[in-house]
């Protein structure tokens, strides 16, 4: 193997940290720009009529991305960036336990 | 309260029986990407595999318009897959679903078996063996990364779609018939912002980090 073909042994905070800053930057640009229009399932529910078969949650938590007793765009920014954090912090986690010790392995180090 | 969102499915819409069944599906892959990535993922990708799921989860927060005062967001199954390859995708998607439903009440509890299979499981796996396909017949992935993807992401998002819309007329919601030409003529066209959104965060990966796509390749097989 070449020697460039080493990836993210370079120093790979800067980089994991500017690719969490573009998931909050598409957070914000989301609670400012989404488009409010029905989605493909809601829409198909409303025109042929099962829409009425939707029931609520048991529980509500950070409901339809809005953070509770907040409003405005600022609200789905809390709850994106909570959901970013939250899954960056998950897959981390399950990614550590999974993954195989550096040199244990049959792969290239 | 509920929200919907893209194939997100509220409780309700599924019978009971097709619930089960789904969940019992969805156990059974998920159960299997487990194996498929314990001690195979390569720890560098580790990272990566927090980001994807990071970065999917935003991505499904942005509904982008299509026509008739519809919207779609991306799915990221395929884009996932491409990079981390598609049991560890599996494992981000599930994750990205699991948390909507758990966290923010979009999808279901019950049917979230079935979200799962629809969003993560059906687009990601076969999504990626499409992808592979498309790339082989185009010369390999180097050369044929984009055009693949493309293709790969749009199928992914028509899929999804056409599992869900099988669940819903097996579950007596909906003829069939009735909601298949609906489900798939508006899939057709949010499967075209995937194609999109994939090709171009691949081709910004391409340019700035070429070398996350050998990722894939340091995973033992």
């Amino acid at each position: 193997m070449q020697s460039d073909s080493n990836p993210t042994t370079t120093p790979r905070r800067g980089w994991v940290l500017a690719a969490l800053l573009i998931a909050v930057i598409v957070v914000v640009a989301a609670s400012l720009f989404a488009s409010g229009d029905p989605d493909g399932l809601e829409r198909v529910a409303e025109d042929t009529g099962f829409l009425d078969a939707a029931e609520g949650s048991p529980f509500s938590i950070i409901a339809d991305y809005v953070f509770p007793g907040m409003d405005g765009p600022m609200a789905t920014i809390v709850a994106g960036v909570i959901g970013v954090a939250v899954l960056f912090a998950l897959l981390w986690l399950v990614g550590r336990l999974l993954a195989r010790r550096r040199g244990s392995g049959p792969a290239p180090r | 309260m509920f929200s919907l969102s893209f194939l997100h499915a509220p409780d309700g819409f599924v019978s009971v029986p097709i619930m089960v069944g789904m969940w019992a599906v969805t156990v059974v892959v998920v159960a299997y990407a487990v194996r498929r990535t314990n001690q195979r993922l390569d720890d560098r990708a580790v990272p990566l595999l927090g980001v994807m799921a990071a970065f999917i989860f935003a991505a499904q927060m942005f509904n982008f318009p299509v026509v008739g005062g519809t919207s779609g967001h991306l799915l990221g199954g395929v884009l996932a897959a491409v990079l981390l390859g598609p049991w560890a995708a599996t494992l981000v998607m599930t994750a990205v679903v699991a948390v909507q439903a758990l966290l923010f009440q979009d999808g279901g509890l019950v049917v979230m078996g079935a979200n799962i299979f629809n969003m993560g499981i059906v687009g990601t796996l076969g999504g990626y063996a499409l992808y592979r396909a498309i790339a082989a017949l185009l010369g390999g992935e180097a050369r044929g990364r984009l055009p693949a993807a493309a293709v790969a992401a749009w199928a992914s998002v028509v899929g999804g779609a056409l599992t869900m819309t099988v669940q819903l007329g097996a579950s007596g919601t909906v003829p069939f018939e009735l909601a298949l030409p609906a489900m798939l003529g508006v899939h057709v066209l949010i499967g075209i912002g995937e194609a999109l959104i994939t090709v171009a965060a691949l081709a910004f990966i391409g340019v700035t980090r070429a070398d996350l796509f050998r990722l894939r390749d340091l995973q033992a097989a």
